[in-house]
């Protein structure tokens, strides 16, 4: 097979180093490279470069660069037409409607088309919660840094609250030590546990597993609007989600005590227009 | 891989954001540093690479996240080289509110600054196109059909960019290559005929 003077085609060689050659063809280059010394000079070398890369050890992310790509749902338009982001019992959740179309809530028609809207509607703080599919039930704690302005005070209906100025998390992580509480700093909420170093709460709220008082001073039922600190209008872009790592907080408001969760988190530009299935 | 795929035909529960950070963030982020070669421009990378993930969620369908953020990652750091080529007089990125580094444990600058400086800069000596090709195909462990398709360029040109590439490697690293019994001095290209092989070409 091996004829002088005729060597493998240098692809033929890094195929066959990768084992992307055909079986036939693989068998035909062992023929020759038994007989080659200069194709198994060329084999090795190629075998030496891949290995010196594979071998290499991996960069390693630094933990800020995580916490910025965790964060950039808070300072990110949402796109496409189709994606839903939820909050879901502390869990930041997306996808599209399709794929998160386990449990629907439904929610009134009258609600269904407001997602554009936004800013200090009297009448939408007192609207049940949109038709958001509820998606995940693992009650863990999610952490949001920041904090959303203009579309989650027009989407996000049926979350509570907890106000948390910074001071109240930095350092510690001890479970039962922080309460959500309102606006007006009534605890409003159990003792969140979980993950809170350093960083803003958000979390959400599960009648069935909270069991909301009835009279609706419990948990249930409260509405949630996101400002900052440094952000005290509510007239930004419909749609934009915009956020600060500096001191912000999640501000309660007590509703028609009627919750029921699955709470669109915020839908971006993408929102207007769109009717909330 | 595979396991996720699989799975995902059947029930699908999409992750949480922080889920797909997590998972996926040191996959990115080492592919941004090979083909950027620098910790600052593979942050800029990875940031921007989920960034364009999560803008575009509505055209992920499960079973393609590994492929889309190859896909992202390198046409990210192409349009940036093809940038800096364009601007050649001043090759800094725009990211003045970011402080480059500024936050790294000291296992961070280690790591940096040791990890194999040489094979870096070995790559970093390679032309943009053939990097990109030896890096999905040794880093990422791409077949060949993967990284035509992440490239939109044909198998053909895969083999001969991650040929070629490897021996441009071979070269830069030469000084810190085991000493071989003789010694590759022909170098592989010098051949003087070519055998062309079933399937290749």
């Amino acid at each position: 097979m091996t004829i002088p003077g005729v060597h493998l085609a240098g692809e033929a060689v890094v195929a066959f180093v990768d084992g992307e050659l055909g079986s036939v063809a693989h068998a035909r280059a062992l023929v020759h490279l038994d007989t080659c010394a200069e194709c198994r000079r060329a084999v090795a070398v190629q075998r030496e470069a891949s290995g010196l890369l594979s071998g290499a050890p991996d960069p390693i992310p630094p933990a800020a660069l995580i916490g910025r790509l965790c964060n950039i749902p808070m300072t990110t338009e949402i796109g496409g037409p189709d994606v839903v982001l939820a909050v879901q019992d502390g869990d930041l959740v997306w996808g599209t409607e399709s794929s998160l179309r386990g449990r629907p809530v439904p929610a009134p028609p009258h609600q269904r088309n407001r997602g554009a809207n936004r800013g200090p509607d009297p009448a939408r703080r007192d609207s049940r919660p949109t038709s958001y599919p509820r998606v995940r039930a693992s009650g863990r704690i999610r952490r949001a840094r920041s904090v959303l302005i203009g579309a989650v005070a027009g989407l996000a209906f049926g979350v509570f609250v907890a106000t948390a100025s910074p001071s109240v998390y930095s350092g510690t992580n001890t479970p039962g030590q922080n309460l959500i509480r309102d606006v007006n700093g009534a605890v409003v909420g159990p003792p969140v546990t979980g993950d809170l170093t350093g960083v803003h709460n958000l979390r959400t709220h599960d009648p069935e597993r909270d069991n909301p008082s009835p009279d609706g001073s419990g948990v249930a039922g409260r509405q949630v609007r996101f400002h900052t600190d440094t952000d005290t209008d509510t007239g930004t872009d419909p749609g934009t989600v915009t956020g600060t790592d500096q001191a912000s907080r999640l501000v309660g408001r007590s509703s028609d005590g009627t919750g029921t969760l699955a709470t669109p988190f915020f839908g971006g530009a993408s929102e207007q227009g769109r009717s909330a299935r | 891989m595979s396991d996720v795929s699989a799975q995902a035909e059947v029930t699908w529960v999409p992750p949480t954001w922080d889920e797909v950070v997590r998972q996926h963030s040191g996959r990115v982020y080492r592919l941004a540093y090979r083909l950027a070669g620098n910790p600052q421009d593979a942050e800029d990378l990875t940031q921007e690479t989920f960034v364009r993930v999560f803008r575009s969620l509505a055209n992920y369908t499960p079973g393609t996240f590994e492929g889309w953020l190859h896909r992202i990652t390198t046409n990210l750091f192409l349009d940036m080289v093809r940038r800096r080529q364009r601007i050649r007089f001043d090759a800094l990125p725009d990211d003045g509110d970011r402080l480059p580094g500024g936050d790294r444990s000291p296992e961070q600058v280690f790591s940096d600054t040791h990890f194999d400086s040489d094979v870096q800069a070995a790559l970093d000596s390679l032309s943009p196109d053939f990097r990109v090709a030896v890096v999905l195909c040794d880093i990422e462990g791409l077949t060949y059909e993967e990284i035509a398709a992440t490239l939109g360029i044909k198998l053909g040109t895969v083999r001969s960019r991650i040929h070629r590439g490897r021996l441009q490697l071979r070269e830069a690293l030469r000084h810190r290559a085991p000493r071989s019994r003789s010694g590759p001095q022909v170098a592989a290209e010098s051949h003087s005929q070519r055998l062309t092989e079933e399937g290749v070409g």
